[in-house]
């Protein structure tokens, strides 16, 4: 990526400096119940914000889901995300990464970060999570970490790592999703790559967001979007996952990092000023 | 389940427009929200990992515009391509977002299928997540049809050309669809009308296929395209948000399976209304209130 300065070294940490740009007041909801399309001139008319509204099925497929993952032992997927950064401009820019997850309980998760950003691998080896920029080669370890719902925890609030994926690899995904749920509502019926799914949209105060479930009993997350309401410009990301292994076959080093002779090590925190 | 999804659908079908392809229709109405650009934006080029919580600055002066000339040369090039074809076939993959009752902003995926031939020769195929929609423009009639309800519309008047008809299409406030530009005899010329910046973002890949990333404003959008890279320079994803809509819904499209010399059977562009479809007076504008 040419212009990878704009975009920040362990990036997908967007979503937490925009959180912090959170100035604007909450927006009311705009019930489009009235097809605003007929009065194109028309100012939005702000009505009360709706009440809540709880689908049972919304929650029960959720659950579902969740069940499914942390009945595995382990479990691999990859996926493709877009996410929205803003230039120099001002614009926000999409850009895409693909992630390698290979995840097994209660201490181990591997992850291949590629894309538009640059390339970073994390290494969770059931005591230390490893993150290493091959681009930099340089690299940093943490102090020991007890599980992976803990090191998850590490990365996102120490080291600022944000992955939209995250959620589901905690050990319990639907207490980490449900937690400040408003709203849960079905959508219908879809497909995503051939496969058929369950379309289901959630409300939280500062996010909404949006699960494609496949059918059936595995209930596996085929696609998550995520909209921050309280930012500016209400950036968001949407995920795909792809090529799910419920209990495959991991080799052993799989979650191991060696650092090459070569590289330097770096501070988690100081990583980001270091680079600079 | 069906029942939700028969609402969203019903739901949908009344923004939906002739060629719809989307929606943010109604968004586009509501340009009073309009938000002042370039907010903070001097914070978030500064690495992210090093500041939890930006503040963010209120009067910060619009940056000047900026316009990077090879962002309009791939674009200009990527034009040429398209308009020297004599015709051409793509499919596409759109995700829209429209508003839900309760307030939120729904992903929907739709999926359409395009053949056209200059000049005056256009057939679009609409699926997924909204109802289904053909559109035949045979060169003299624009046929709409829609397969489930079984309902279709032709155009009482003759349009001369895809420009005409797109113009007429387009020219509808309420009708979003940005897949239009490429249609056009000049794309360029479409595109760079309202520009006030253009930006090269750099190198990436778009299903495998590796590409260059671009990025543009005007006053009411802010877009961006991904153009495969080399000779070749055709769209392979374009991304807009409408920044003067409420919630700035956002539009993304990847096109795949680019044609530019299609072998196409003569009836590909001609609208035969079955036995048992009804026909209903014909709006571009209002397609669906009159189906009602």
């Amino acid at each position: 990526m040419k212009n990878a300065k704009k975009i920040s070294l362990l990036l997908l940490a967007t979503a937490f400096t925009l959180q912090g740009c959170a100035t604007q007041p909450e927006k009311k909801a705009v019930a489009e119940t009235n097809q605003a399309a007929t009065t194109p001139a028309a100012k939005p008319a702000y009505v009360p914000a709706p009440a809540p509204v709880i689908e049972q099925y919304a929650l029960d497929r959720l659950k579902q889901m969740s069940n499914t993952l942390t009945a595995s032992q382990s479990f691999s997927y990859r996926s493709e995300s877009s996410i929205e950064l803003q230039s120099k401009t001002g614009q926000f820019i999409t850009f895409f990464t693909e992630n390698e997850v290979a995840l097994q309980r209660p201490n181990k998760l591997r992850m291949n970060l590629s894309g538009d950003t640059r390339n970073l691998q994390l290494y969770f080896d059931g005591s230390k999570v490893s993150a290493f920029h091959e681009d930099d080669n340089a690299y940093a370890v943490s102090t020991p970490l007890a599980s992976i719902d803990e090191m998850l925890d590490f990365i996102m609030a120490k080291a600022q790592i944000s992955f939209p994926s995250a959620d589901l690899m905690y050990s319990d995904p639907y207490a980490v999703m449900t937690k400040n749920l408003t709203d849960a509502t079905v959508i219908g019926d879809s497909m995503i790559n051939s496969v058929e799914v369950e379309h289901f949209a959630y409300r939280e105060p500062t996010i909404d967001w949006e699960i494609w479930i496949a059918k059936g009993e595995k209930a596996l997350p085929m696609r998550l979007a995520v909209t921050y309401r309280q930012v500016e410009r209400q950036p968001s990301f949407l995920v795909e996952f792809t090529d799910w292994k419920l209990n495959p076959k991991l080799k052993a080093n799989t979650f191991d990092f060696k650092a090459p002779a070569n590289a330097t090590q770096v501070e988690f925190g100081a990583y980001a000023d270091q680079k600079k | 389940m069906q029942n939700t999804k028969k609402n969203i659908k019903k739901m949908s079908s009344r923004l939906i427009q002739l060629s719809m392809i989307v929606l943010a229709l109604s968004a586009i109405g509501c340009a009073s929200d309009e938000k002042k650009p370039a907010k903070a934006q001097a914070e978030t080029t500064k690495p992210v990992a090093t500041q939890a919580a930006p503040q963010v600055k209120n009067n910060v002066p619009p940056p000047p515009p900026v316009v990077e000339q090879y962002a309009l040369d791939r674009l200009k090039q990527m034009s040429d391509n398209i308009a020297a074809a004599k015709a051409f076939t793509y499919h596409a993959t759109h995700f829209t977002e429209m508003p839900a009752p309760t307030g939120q902003f729904l992903t929907l995926t739709v999926v359409s299928k395009v053949a056209l031939q200059r000049p005056d020769k256009l057939r679009v195929n609409v699926w997924g997540d909204v109802p289904a929609f053909d559109v035949y423009f045979d060169g003299d009639k624009v046929s709409t049809f829609d397969p489930e309800k079984k309902i279709h519309s032709i155009s009482s008047k003759s349009v001369a050309t895809l420009d005409e008809m797109l113009d007429m299409v387009t020219s509808n406030p309420e009708i979003n669809f940005p897949s239009a530009d490429f249609m056009y005899s000049n794309p360029y010329a479409v595109m760079t009308k309202n520009l006030t910046h253009a930006i090269v973002v750099g190198d990436s890949m778009v299903n495998g296929v590796p590409c260059e990333h671009f990025a543009y404003m005007e006053p009411a959008i802010n877009w961006e395209i991904w153009i495969e890279k080399g000779k070749n320079a055709l769209p392979l994803r374009l991304a807009m948000t409408y920044k003067q809509a409420q919630n700035f819904p956002r539009f993304m499209v990847e096109y795949k399976d680019w044609n530019l010399n299609p072998k196409l059977k003569a009836n590909t562009f001609v609208f035969k209304a079955s036995a048992d479809s009804k026909q209903i007076e014909f709006s571009p504008h209002r397609l669906e209130q009159k189906s009602k």
